[in-house]
Order: structure tokens, then C-alpha cells, then sequence
């Protein structure tokens, strides 16, 4: 019986509940959304690179560094000489580096140069290995080992072979793009989605498509560091890259990382540093982390406004719902009955906004999915049903209802005084 | 005189005992100098009309509200149908309210987003006593009070006022209560719909055997009832009536 009064009593207002329940809806949707994002965007981070100690690039931020090799966000500053890689990728310690060359694109995607180490070594999330859904990786033959054997090497250069020119797509860049195995693709230079500078005449092989992995590896073509000179040299072929861009070291102990890391960055030949992937993460953390309170805190106060509003809307009823009231008082519901009915109200309108908003976010982080990952290389998870969500919600109506006391309060007492 | 229909639930109503009986009943507003009221005793009789007039700001809605339950008084013994008011909680006041007495007030007596069936029906929303066939009952009797069949499922807000007070009648009958308040109940009535209202109301009365305590300013009326009563005559409040009307503007809207 509460439930239909308040229902109908609702109805019977719609355009100051519509508007109400709107307010409310625009807040928690933000609640929710910077919530969720926040949660999400560390996870993220977190899971994309794992197994990795060092990362070894150009003298630059820690923090750009960290961006460019690993979330293929920002652009490179420098690149580092192929002998500075072979020099300290035979260190002692070193369980394995894998070199990675960026700097080239394809309709927005970026393009990693790299070797078959990549597809051995890297780890993500919690050390799970790249897996192919389709295909194989570039060919293994095509390294460098295999190509001096082949006895060409010695003179530095020579036509593109075919199977230099193979291409292991990310799952999201497949997808997509509509791109399937056997497919052939140009690369552009530069990182521009609308580049006029294609590497023309020089198409690569679709061999290979990863499984999805929820890291920026998604968003990324992949091909052999030759391919990938060989295009930029005109169809010229060398056995070694003059240079590549970083490289990801994994150490057979980790007790060596800060000797290693020392040595590298006081390296004679050229200035390069060498960053750990966990320090400069919670250093973006830290940059981050003030931003993050200051989203939470606006939020919070867009909730708490919207609440306000709420119980302006409720107060101001009061007189004008005086009649009603009493005549549910002489029906015979109590002060509490009155105070309830007014609460229910409250609930009934912001589960209404919880559930909008609820769907509102979901249906906005289908749509934006694709572009947070592809423009900040941030995976974020369409379903926001999660324990902080799930928690969040619980507050806000707990909120609602305790600033629903005054109004509620107000309209019971009022009817004692008739 | 007796009441045909038994009650579930405590407390209920006693069939021989007096409708209304006050005995030195005090009653002051908080933050009032002086009671509003002060009544040695006086008693309504079952099945009996009363007409109660009184001059605005003397107490005559406080009076209503004391005798059903919606004010507490400050000292002395209100029995109601039996029932011990000074001794019961407001909880069980107001449902004791809910299953023996009806209440119909000056106007504004329907919810207005309820429809005149719904708000025939609110007499049992909070009441102990459930209709085994509600909605048949409601619909006998806005049949009864002569309320076009195609107005019953109008919103409240969307009848006459002379069809409102009419379905104000279905619902305080609905229990068929056996004391029937009116607060002003025809003010805002023209001279043939106060008659025929007030002929639907005492007719209603006499059949359901319902006491009716009814306050009006309209003397015009008191010849129907069987008895009249001016509330000065029996409030022995020597209040300054400067000081009612000030405390009444200020503590009850419909004083």
C-alpha cells in the first residue's frame, strides 16, 4: 500500500521528480564513472607488463620512457645504437631483452618493431605469455643468427625477401580493421592516423593474430625489426637495424636489477637509463594520485548538490502536501507511516537514477572502450558491476536517505501540529 | 445500538460503553500560558448527532483532533467508543482511529492522485480490518452516495467539490465506524449541495447506527441534530480569546 502511494504520489509530480531523479542521475553517473575508470585505469596499467626488470632506452623521464615502450602513448624521444643493444643484451646476468622499435604506424595503429624474443619472453597480467589466435609469428628464420648464416649477410644488403615483410596483428587491431590472415598492408611513418607518407610498394603479409590480451599489445602491428628497416631503407635490406628505439631486459636474478641498472646508465658509448617498470608505474601513480582525489572529491560534491536538491524538492512539498497528510493521519497511518512514505519516495527515485545511471556508464564505456584504449592505451572493463561499484551505489543511497530525513522528518511532524 | 460487526485486534471498541465520554480533559499547546481547553466532563451518546459550535480560534478542531486521537491531552480521561485514549500510545490511537471512526473534513478530503475508488479505500490502507471484499464495498457505496460510476476511477483532484465530500462520506463509512467526526464538512458547499450532502449524511448515519459529531458555523443546520452544544458552554477555559486566536493561527491551519 506505501508503495503504491509513494508511486502515485511520484507520478502525480513528474516534473519536479523528472527533474530531480535527472540530477541525481548525471551524479552518480559521474560517481560511478570516475570510480570505476580509476580502479580500472590501475589495473590496467598494472597488468600490462609483468616479468619484465628493466626497461632500457634513450636518456629521457622515466615516466616517457615507461610510456612510449610500454603503453605506446607519447612519442619516443631518441633512439639507442643496435651495438649498445648487443652489448649489454650478452651481459652475464641477463636471462633475456627484447628490442623494440617504434616510430611507424598503420591507420592509427602503432607499429612495434621487434624479434621473435618478443613473442618467447613478454609477459603480461600475471605472467601470461603472448598466445596467437590465428597464425604464427613472423618468421623465427628471419633473425639475425639465421639470416648470417645464410651468407648474404656479409655483403649488408639486399632485395626485400617476402618473408620479411610479415605482420602479427593485435586482436583489437584485427578486429577492428576487419583484417584476416594472408591480408597485405602498408605501413605509414609517423604516428598520424591520416599520414600521406605510406611506405608505398612495400605491403606486409598478415601472418599472424593474437588472442586478446587487455593490454595495449591489442592495439599494436607487429613486425621484424629487418621488415621494418627495410621499408624505411627502400626496399633495401640489412641484416642489423642501425638502432632501435628500447629494449625490455629480463634478469636471471633479480638481486642483480640495481647494479645493472647503474651500469646502464652510466654506459660510455651513449646516454641511455634504464627504468623499473614497478617504480615508474608508482610514480605515475603518485602524479596521478592527486588528480584522482581531486576527481573523487568533485564528484563527490556534484553527489552531495544533487542530494541537496533532493531534499530542497522534498521540503518544499511539505506545505503544499499538508491536506494529503493529514488525511493519511486520519486514516490512520502513523507519524512513522508518514516518515516512511516520504523515505520510500526518496528510495524510489534514487534507485531509479542508480539504474539509469548504471546502464548510462555501461553503455557509455562500450562506446568509449575503443577509444581510451586506442588514444591512452587504458583497457577499461564495459561491466561495472564490481564490489566498489556495487559499494558506491549502497553509499549514495544511504546518503539519500539520511539527507531524505529532514523532508520526511519535517512532513510527519507537520501533521501532529493539525 | 448495538455494533453488528466484531473487531480483530487490540484495542477494540466496547459495545456499552458511551461514543465519546471526556472527564476533566485539560489540553494546552506547547509553549501556550494557559490550556485551550478545559473540560469537566461531557459525553456523546452512541447513535446520537451532535452539533458543536464555537467561535473560530476556540478549540473546536483541537477538540475534533483530542477526541480522534491525533492530539494527546495534557490531563484527565478521554474514552472514546471505550477506548482509553489518555492511555494508549499514538500508535494505537491512530489505528484504533483507522477501524472505528470516520473523519471527514471541511475540503481537501481526497488524495488527489488517488481515484475516488482508491481513496473509498484508503479507510482500510492502515486500518486492522480487512474488508473480505473491499473493492465491492467501496463501489456499494459510492452507488449509494450517488456518485456517477463513470467519476469513480477519476483522480481525486479532477471531481466537484460537492462529489468529493460525497465520496469523503463512502470512506468514513466504510468500517461502518461507529462515531463519524466532520470538521466543517459543508463550508465549502453550495445551499443544494450542503442539503443533499447533509441529507446523505445523517441518512448514512442512521443506517450504519454511527454516532455523528459534526462542528459548523452554520446554525442553519443545528435544528437536524439531536443536540446542540456550544463549545463555550462547555470549555471552562478562561483563556484570553486574544491568546487563543493568536496561539490557534499559529498552531493548527485549519483552527
Amino acid at each position: 500500500m506505501l508503495m503504491t502511494l509513494a508511486y502515485r504520489s511520484l507520478m502525480a509530480r513528474k516534473t519536479s521528480v523528472l527533474m530531480t531523479v535527472l540530477a541525481l542521475l548525471v551524479s552518480i553517473s559521474v560517481l560511478i564513472s570516475v570510480e570505476h575508470i580509476r580502479v580500472q585505469s590501475k589495473t590496467s596499467f598494472a597488468n600490462t607488463v609483468s616479468g619484465t626488470d628493466l626497461i632500457v632506452g634513450a636518456r629521457t623521464g622515466s615516466l616517457n620512457l615507461l610510456l612510449y615502450s610500454v603503453f605506446r602513448v607519447g612519442s619516443p624521444t631518441n633512439n639507442i645504437a643496435w651495438s649498445t643493444f648487443e652489448d649489454i643484451s650478452q651481459s652475464a646476468e641477463i636471462e633475456w631483452a627484447i628490442p623494440l622499435s617504434l616510430g611507424d604506424s598503420h591507420r592509427g595503429y602503432r607499429v612495434l618493431g621487434t624479434d621473435e624474443r618478443y613473442f618467447q619472453h613478454f609477459k603480461y597480467g600475471n605472467k601470461h605469455a603472448l598466445t596467437f589466435r590465428e597464425g604464427r609469428a613472423f618468421q623465427a628464420g628471419s633473425g639475425f643468427e639465421g639470416l648470417g648464416s645464410e651468407g648474404q649477410g656479409s655483403e649488408g644488403k639486399r632485395s626485400v625477401d617476402q618473408s620479411h615483410l610479415e605482420v602479427v596483428l593485435g586482436a583489437a587491431v584485427a578486429q577492428q580493421l576487419n583484417y584476416a590472415l594472408g591480408e597485405q598492408i602498408l605501413l605509414s611513418h609517423g604516428i598520424a592516423s591520416a599520414s600521406f607518407n605510406q611506405h608505398q610498394g612495400s605491403p606486409f603479409t598478415v601472418v599472424g593474430i593474437l588472442d586478446p590480451t587487455g593490454t595495449p599489445v591489442d592495439q599494436t602491428v607487429h613486425v621484424s625489426l629487418q621488415g621494418l628497416s627495410a621499408v624505411h631503407q627502400g626496399g633495401q635490406f640489412s641484416a642489423d637495424p642501425d638502432s632501435i628505439t628500447a629494449f625490455m631486459v629480463a634478469l636471471k636474478s633479480r638481486m642483480g636489477v640495481f647494479s645493472l641498472q647503474r651500469r646502464v646508465n652510466q654506459y660510455r658509448a651513449e646516454p641511455i637509463m634504464a627504468i623499473l617498470p614497478g617504480v615508474a608505474l608508482s610514480e605515475l601513480w603518485q602524479m596521478m594520485g592527486m588528480l584522482e582525489q581531486t576527481l573523487r572529491l568533485i564528484s563527490g560534491l556534484v553527489l552531495v548538490s544533487a542530494l541537496l536538491g533532493l531534499s530542497a524538492m522534498l521540503l518544499s512539498a511539505v506545505r503544499e502536501r499538508r491536506h494529503e497528510v493529514q488525511l493519511l493521519r486520519m486514516a490512520g497511518a502513523s507519524p512513522l507511516v508518514v516518515f516512511l512514505l516520504s523515505e520510500l519516495e526518496v528510495v524510489l527515485m534514487t534507485v531509479t537514477a542508480t539504474v539509469c545511471a548504471w546502464g548510462l556508464v555501461s553503455a557509455g564505456l562500450v562506446i568509449g572502450q575503443a577509444l581510451l584504449a586506442s588514444e591512452f592505451g587504458v583497457f577499461i572493463s564495459a561491466d561495472i558491476v564490481t564490489a566498489s561499484s556495487l559499494w558506491m551505489s549502497g553509499v549514495v543511497l544511504g546518503s539519500a536517505v539520511l539527507i531524505g530525513a529532514l523532508p520526511a522528518a519535517a512532513m510527519a511532524l507537520n501533521t501532529r501540529r493539525s | 445500538m448495538a455494533l453488528s460487526k466484531t473487531t480483530r485486534g487490540a484495542p477494540s471498541a466496547s459495545d456499552d460503553s458511551a461514543a465519546v465520554s471526556l472527564r476533566d480533559v485539560r489540553f494546552a499547546y506547547p509553549k501556550a500560558s494557559a490550556p485551550l481547553l478545559s473540560i469537566p466532563e461531557w459525553h456523546i451518546q452512541r447513535g446520537e448527532s451532535v452539533f458543536l459550535q464555537g467561535a473560530s480560534g476556540a478549540g473546536k478542531s483541537t477538540l475534533l483532533n483530542i477526541i480522534a486521537g491525533v492530539l494527546p491531552v495534557s490531563a484527565g480521561q478521554v474514552s472514546v467508543l471505550g477506548a482509553r485514549f489518555d492511555q494508549l500510545s499514538q500508535r494505537q490511537r491512530d489505528r484504533f482511529r483507522a477501524d472505528h471512526m470516520g473523519y471527514i473534513f471541511q475540503q481537501f478530503n481526497l488524495i488527489p492522485y488517488l481515484s475516488a475508488l482508491d481513496n473509498v479505500l484508503l479507510a482500510q490502507a492502515f486500518s486492522s480490518k480487512k474488508h473480505p471484499d473491499a473493492s465491492t464495498r467501496a463501489r456499494e457505496l459510492l452507488d449509494r452516495l450517488a456518485l456517477p460510476e463513470s467519476c469513480w476511477n477519476h483522480a481525486g483532484d479532477q471531481l466537484s467539490i460537492g462529489q468529493q465530500q460525497r465520496v469523503a462520506i463512502a470512506r468514513a463509512l466504510f468500517h461502518a465506524p461507529a462515531l463519524i467526526i466532520a470538521d466543517e464538512p459543508t463550508s465549502a458547499l453550495d445551499g443544494d449541495n450542503r442539503d443533499a450532502f447533509l441529507d446523505l449524511l445523517m441518512q448514512s448515519c442512521a443506517q450504519e447506527q454511527s454516532a455523528l459529531l459534526m462542528v459548523s458555523h452554520d446554525t442553519s443546520l443545528a435544528p437536524r441534530f439531536d443536540r446542540v452544544e456550544r463549545l463555550s458552554d462547555i470549555n471552562q477555559s478562561v483563556i484570553n480569546q486574544n491568546a487563543i486566536n493568536q496561539s490557534a493561527t499559529a498552531e493548527g491551519p485549519s483552527c
